[in-house]
């Protein structure tokens, strides 16, 4: 080795501490609840793989890791919230799968979803965004305004010229092709509504338990008649179910939009409307919101407490079915399924293996695993609206691995991945039908429905 | 805009480059958030032939290239801090080929270990090395540090089971090594000169992974001390007997409450130590061998000795363990593990003079380790944003290593050398050993272009953690 003369020339490996000075700077400012869960994060990047954005595209400002970073850096005034920044976050499905990898207990999604609340503020300029975001406020969250919109997609859909809609799929633009697309294919024109009490009607003369059913906005007009199969299993496990008529839209769509005011708003009323042992709800993405409204509401002085009381009395219906001592259902069904756990369902509520066991039961039921089960589809509420190529990205994953089973029923417990995986099933002529669990189950026990 | 990065779009595509000032932020640190360098670019190829296609671009205008693959070292090893270019082999995750009838798969670098083996589930064949971050890190990630991990004591490191490698050196020639499923014992070993050389000498492209069968018959315990220093002991009485544990991992008060707090495994609160232990092998042999552990463990005053036989707890109780750093976020917004080898016999007495740093620099200690390897992680609590503790866990840090080399340990058992242990190579090798490392880097990289002033001290640039008191360090510069 030839000895050099000049010495080595010497770099910092570190960076400096948060710059100081006017808070005003910041572009985030963070509650210091909020703030300290960002400080939670160890920057160990055991949750990279979890993370859909970051497995599709392999960067780091779209893994959770990268993001927390990205927000603390915001929060610290070490940088800006230029587009490039933001569109990182909003690429985020909120799908909270990194909560479920991440040891260290950050709790993301409250930090995520603050932040969008406060970055926010930025106006929404373009048409189109306008457009998608005034369908999402105020047509999804309300269930007459939500029949109404439907009715002239219906109409075609009956006569026949849904082919016609989707092939002029150039003048819609593409969130509203997407929404047309989602329609479930079979459904009356005008839904009808649930009564307001259906009586225990238990198998062993037992009763068990009073239930709220929380119908949900979307769900309760798409997706009437696996409403009515929950509540006959209810009463078939002994349940009086109410469906509390005061009850509203959940929040969700507006928590996730970042308009926490209409949110907590829903959840108040949706409190005062409850008196039940139990609040039961079948779509995950209501489900955790519903079990959120404690964090929701943690600061007003009139809720904080009934809203704690509320959280701990929502269940999924796969949470409580197996806890009602149901018998072994009668119907063998000859099929074989795969399931998708939905992210609200699995990482958000932690429920994972009542709904397998549950199918489970039934005699003859197939079922092969999917992998990646738990791996969002794309769907994650309005995001497959809002990016809908990601989301298509994430949802041709989820059914190159569905094909992989051999099954051609794919169960679902969420309304919203229900709707993604079928139309994008059927946009890539895949021979599939995805299914609530519930509908399996309400087979199992009652037959086929007429 | 500097002129390097339209020639790199030009060969990655514009989805293939990321330059802007608020993207690189988050490449700013690697899994050691102490040390910290923004680059100048990333670039994310996917095949070999752009990696080799980037280097040359670079080599004109005489960047630095840092690899990087999940970015979960330990060692500040994957950071640009001389606005150096960083090759991410993020997007070359293809599993190119699995051959059981031979035992090998062909990987492209950027494959995440547990992705490899989850592949072949069905199989019964998995790829062995098992660092606690395999969900998360990249297989090149692994031969570039030579990951360990809890099964290390009976089946290896990372070099074991590899074959073969592709790689780009710093020029932009692609090389081969050992590329078939057999030995061929031609020559020096460049395959295994690579492995562990931090991503020094070349870029890791694509990888020859030996296969081996998971192992039908296994016992697994766990047992609780009253003192650190009598699981020690149990530990270097075990490796005496002759026996050879697949695994032997240790974990103090401090962490058990936080591996707890995640994962409410069930482990009692009120202990000092607590041992996890597995054996496989034949199983006749099995319940002789565990009965002879049991009996060594209650020599040294163990308290409750669990057998986990269900599959389903044995695989939570692994999970737990592999996921210990990471619950220590539970327990402070930062910590640096510290990680080190010394001679099993010397366990017991490290373990109390790793109590008294703590106490001289008041800083929190808390330890989970592979025992069994004699690999300690003592793991120092602070507060990144707090310029005064980072400076304290530094000094801690070389102070601890120091004592572990001279009590005939290393100053890095798996994670690496990195910018973090750079100051430490001259208390490890002589001048001569250190010159040759260095010659060997310079035949590879004859312009020191690729992760300079890591793992091997360079004559051309120095990197500094910890600038404003390094005068006051006797022995030089830290
Ligand atoms: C929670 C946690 C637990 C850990 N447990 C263990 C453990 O049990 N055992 C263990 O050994 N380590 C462990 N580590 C350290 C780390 O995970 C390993 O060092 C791992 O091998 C790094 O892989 P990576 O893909 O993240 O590499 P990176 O962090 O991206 O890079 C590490 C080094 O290798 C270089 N490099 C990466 N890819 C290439 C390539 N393709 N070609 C050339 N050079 C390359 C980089 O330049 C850098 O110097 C742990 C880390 C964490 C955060
Ligand atoms: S797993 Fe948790 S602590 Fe680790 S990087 Fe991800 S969010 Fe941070
Ligand atoms: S919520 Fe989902 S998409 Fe967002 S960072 Fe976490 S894992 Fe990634």
């Amino acid at each position: 080795m030839t000895p050099t003369t000049t010495p080595p020339r010497i770099i910092t490996g570190l960076s400096g501490p948060p710059p100081e000075g006017d808070s005003h700077q910041r572009a985030l400012q963070l509650e210091q609840q909020t703030y300290d869960r960002a400080l939670d994060c160890v920057h160990c990047g055991l949750c990279l793989p979890a993370c859909p954005t970051y497995t599709e595209n392999g960067l780091e400002a779209d893994s959770p890791r990268g993001r927390i970073y990205l927000m603390k850096g915001l929060a610290d005034g070490k940088i800006q919230p230029t587009e490039t920044v933001t569109n990182h976050l909003d690429l985020c499905l909120d799908c909270r799968a990194c909560e479920t990898a991440c040891p260290s207990g950050v709790v993301y999604h409250e930090l995520i979803e603050e932040s969008r609340v406060k970055l926010s503020t930025k106006k929404r300029t373009r048409m189109m965004d306008r457009l998608v975001h005034g369908v999402f406020f105020h047509v999804f969250t309300k269930r007459r305004r939500l029949k109404l919109l439907l009715l002239p997609a219906r109409i075609a859909q009956k006569l026949g010229l849904g082919r016609i809609i989707e092939k002029s799929g150039r003048l819609l633009p593409v969130q509203l092709e997407k929404m047309q697309s989602m329609l479930p294919p079979d459904g009356p024109l005008w839904e009808s509504n649930l009564n307001k009490f259906y009586p225990a009607t238990p198998h062993d003369g037992v009763k068990r338990s009073t239930v709220g059913f929380f119908a949900g906005c979307v769900g309760s007009v798409l997706f009437q008649h696996v409403n009515r199969q929950t509540i006959a299993l209810l009463n078939h496990a002994g349940c009086d179910v109410t469906v509390a008529p005061l009850q509203t839209c959940c929040g969700a769509i507006d928590h996730h939009g970042g308009r926490l005011e209409p949110a907590k708003c829903y959840a108040r009323k949706n409190i005062d409307a409850f008196d039940t042992d139990y609040i039961v709800n079948n779509i995950a993405g209501c489900g955790a919101m519903l079990k959120d409204y404690a964090h929701l509401l943690r600061d007003d002085p009139n809720y904080a407490q009934r809203a704690r009381d509320f959280t701990n009395r929502v269940r999924d219906i796969s949470e409580l079915l197996p806890q009602l001592e149901m018998p072994q259902p009668p119907h063998p069904i000859e099929q074989t399924i795969t399931y998708h756990d939905a992210c609200h369902l699995a990482h958000a509520q932690k429920v994972t293996k009542p709904p397998r066991q549950l199918l489970g039961t039934i005699a003859k039921l197939q079922m092969i695993d999917l992998v990646e089960s738990d791996m969002c589809c794309g769907a994650a509420g309005t995001y497959n609206l809002s990016q809908p190529i990601m989301a298509r990205e994430l949802a041709e994953r989820k059914l190159q691995h569905v094909i992989q089973t051999g099954a051609k029923t794919c169960v679902t417990g969420n309304v919203g991945c229900a709707m993604h995986i079928q139309s994008e099933a059927k946009r890539l002529g895949v021979d599939l039908k995805v299914v609530h669990p519930v509908s399996l189950l309400h087979e199992a026990y009652f037959g086929i429905e007429e | 805009m500097h002129p390097v990065i339209d020639q790199l779009r030009a060969i990655v595509g514009s989805q293939g480059i990321l330059y802007e000032q608020d993207e690189l932020f988050v490449y700013e640190c690697d899994g050691f958030p102490i040390a910290k360098g923004i680059p100048l670019a990333v670039i994310f190829p996917t095949n070999t032939q752009q990696v080799a296609d980037c280097v040359k671009v670079l080599n004109q205008h005489n960047l630095q290239i840092v690899p990087r693959g999940s970015g979960t070292g330990l060692a500040g090893g994957a950071v640009a801090y001389d606005r150096g270019v960083i090759i991410s082999l993020s997007r070359m995750k293809k599993i190119e080929s699995v051959d059981l009838d031979n035992r090998v798969a062909v990987v492209q670098a950027g494959v995440r270990n547990l992705a490899l083996s989850d592949s072949i589930a069905d199989t019964g064949w998995r790829f062995s090395p098992d660092p606690s971050s395999q969900r998360a890190s990249s297989i090149g990630g692994n031969v570039s540090t030579n990951a360990g991990g809890i099964n290390t004591l009976k089946h290896g490191v990372t070099v074991c089971h590899i074959l073969g490698l592709e790689y780009v050196l710093p020029d932009g020639k692609i090389c081969t090594s050992r590329a078939e499923p057999i030995y061929d014992g031609i020559g020096a070993d460049l395959t295994s000169l690579i492995c562990g050389s931090e991503g020094t000498f070349a870029i890791v492209t694509r990888i020859w992974c030996r296969l081996v069968v998971n192992p039908k018959y296994f016992r697994t315990v766990y047992a609780v001390f009253g003192s650190t220093s009598d699981a020690c002991k149990t530990v270097s009485d075990v490796i005496a007997s002759g026996i050879v544990p697949t695994s032997m991992e240790m974990m103090d008060a401090g962490m058990i409450q936080a591996v707890e707090s995640a994962f409410h495994f069930g482990f009692p609160s009120d202990v000092a130590a607590m041992l996890l232990l597995e054996v496989d092998g034949i199983d006749q042999v099995l319940d002789e061998e565990l009965a002879s552990i049991v009996q060594l463990a209650r020599d040294n005053n163990a308290g409750d000795i669990q057998q986990c036989s269900d599959p389903v707890r044995r695989a939570e109780l692994w999970t737990a363990r592999k996921k210990a750093f990471g619950a220590v976020g539970r327990m402070s917004h930062s910590y640096c593990t510290q990680d080190a080898c010394i001679p099993r016999s010397k366990l017991p007495e490290a373990m109390e003079h790793v109590a008294k740093l703590s106490e001289k620099y008041d800083i929190t200690i808390t330890n989970v380790f592979h025992a069994g390897d004699g690999n300690i992680h003592p793991i120092m609590l602070f507060d990144e944003d707090d310029p005064g503790q980072v400076q304290q866990v530094l000094l801690l840090s070389k102070e601890l290593l120091e004592y572990c080399v001279d009590i005939g340990g290393t100053i890095t058992g798996e994670h690496g050398v990195g910018v973090e242990k750079l100051h430490l190579m001259d208390k490890m090798f002589n001048r001569n050993t250190l010159d040759l490392f260095l010659d060997v880097k310079k035949t590879f990289d004859p312009d020191q272009r690729i992760n300079d002033a890591k793992l091997i001290p360079s004559d051309k640039t120095t990197i500094e953690l910890l600038k404003p008191i390094a005068a006051n360090i006797p022995g030089g510069a830290l």
